[in-house]
């Protein structure tokens, strides 16, 4: 016999949402990690971009 | 960054909705159970999905930095480790949560598969009542095991098993927890006769020191403390004196403590490794002094065996400087620490590294560093 048929629909309900909770604060914890790690590597794509700018002016300005 | 990119989890994987919200028939423990095997093989997959995110951001940053033929290379070493520590927290927060909903399983479990006893409360009967029946269950599973582990010793008499094997080992200890739950579910039950005939035959059954000091200091087993006693003089005899005083202590044989904490003391002149227990035997005979000196001079030994490699020596060191009343000296090596924790990479994956680095700045009274790292850690999280 499993033990989750002595429990009340009431307890069953419960037992549901709690585990819905924990399944969805977990998604929304790894969604906002997820945001930071795709951030910290778009913000240093962007200034490697900028740096190669930089280097490029540095090479017309020298040779003009 | 394409928006495609930047898709967020939760669009990416269905929506799995309590079995309420997609069966309109009444919730069930089957349907519970369906719940939680889907959403754990949802975030088994995601634990994969992510993965591989991860790998194609941190190539991402090789191509570019390939591409452009710019980046200095500390940094961009850097910033892959920053990525991949934020991997180990999304892996971690995945883990959990599977953990967590794995409990739940567990609580749907037949209670003859588990090793808790889980008493039903349809008479409603009084607390005493049900601890005294979980108790007599507790006591027919240990009554059981004994009869199969008898069963089992006469036949390796007759030569028909194996003299040693873990299933053995894993028959002692399932008795002896067992006999302890029943001991204590008599206990609650206000059955001391039975709590203490109970807590004898757990002694009885285990061989390990820890649970024999645990059983005596709940029950005062005559059993359990025989049986320390005879452990004392094994270890004695080894050379463990430190470990041996420290159970005369808990067995109440003061004046033997006694005699073995001097000699951890005496041992540590001649012998430096005895240091730290000396120190801490000190600290048990009641002699401050002796105790602060013995610990100044463990740390010394720490700061002066030191290595590059070695930075938790450093934080021993602080410990043991703290306890001898140096807290100068310990402020130099709480902040040695934290410095070395900050060039660690490896330990740069770990949950707590950023609040463990705040942690050993602000010990070193570095306040600026402690918030620059505590911030450092917020923000992770």
């Amino acid at each position: 016999m499993s033990n989750n048929d002595t429990k009340t629909p009431q307890e069953l309900l419960n037992q549901s949402k709690k585990i819905e909770a924990i399944y969805s604060e977990a998604i929304a914890k790894v969604e906002e990690l997820e945001k930071k790690q795709k951030q910290v590597v778009a913000d240093y794509i962007k200034k490697l971009e900028q740096e190669k700018i930089e280097k490029i002016k540095e090479f017309i300005k020298h040779k003009s | 960054m394409p928006p495609e990119e930047i898709k967020s989890t939760n669009e990416k994987q269905e929506e799995i909705k309590t079995p309420e919200a997609t069966a309109e028939a009444p919730l069930t423990a089957e349907s519970i159970q369906a719940q939680i095997l889907a959403m754990q093989a949802k975030l088994e997959e995601m634990k994969k999905t992510s993965q591989n995110a991860e790998q194609t951001e941190t190539a991402r940053v090789d191509k570019t930095v390939e591409k452009l033929s710019v980046g200095n290379p500390d940094e961009t070493v850097a910033i892959k480790a920053e990525v991949k520590g934020i991997e180990v927290d999304k892996q971690a927060v995945l883990t959990t949560a599977e953990t967590k909903i794995g409990e739940e399983t567990k609580m749907t479990e037949t209670p003859a598969e588990k090793n808790d006893v889980i008493i039903e409360d349809k008479n409603e009967l009084t607390s005493e009542q049900k601890n005294e029946k979980k108790a007599q269950e507790y006591e027919k599973r240990f009554i059981e095991g004994d009869k199969i582990a008898q069963e089992r010793q006469k036949a390796n008499k007759k030569g028909e098993g194996a003299t040693h094997d873990s299933l053995s080992d894993q028959s002692v200890n399932e008795r002896s927890f067992c006999a302890q739950k029943a001991a204590e579910s008599y206990a609650e039950a206000g059955n001391m006769i039975k709590a203490r005939e109970m807590w004898d035959k757990s002694a009885e059954t285990t061989g390990e020191t820890s649970e024999l000091v645990s059983i005596y200091e709940q029950s005062h087993s005559k059993i359990a403390k025989e049986k320390l006693i005879a452990r004392t003089q094994e270890l004695e005899k080894q050379g463990q004196e430190f470990m041996t005083a420290d159970i005369f202590e808990k067995i109440g044989f003061k004046d033997d403590a006694k005699r073995l904490y001097n000699k951890v003391t005496e041992l540590a002149y001649k012998d430096k490794s005895y240091l730290e227990a000396a120190a801490v035997a000190s600290e048990r005979l009641g002699r401050e002094d002796q105790a602060k000196k013995l610990y100044k001079e463990y740390a010394d030994g720490l700061w002066k065996s030191q290595t590059p490699e070695s930075s938790f020596l450093f934080k021993d060191a602080a410990e043991a400087y703290e306890k001898a009343g140096k807290e100068d000296s310990a402020k130099v090596c709480w902040e040695k620490y934290a410095d070395k924790l900050v060039s660690d990479e490896g330990l740069k994956q770990t949950f707590h590294y950023y609040s463990d680095i705040a942690k050993a700045y602000e010990k070193a009274g570095n306040k600026i560093k402690a918030e620059e790292m505590l911030a450092k850690s917020k923000e992770r999280r």
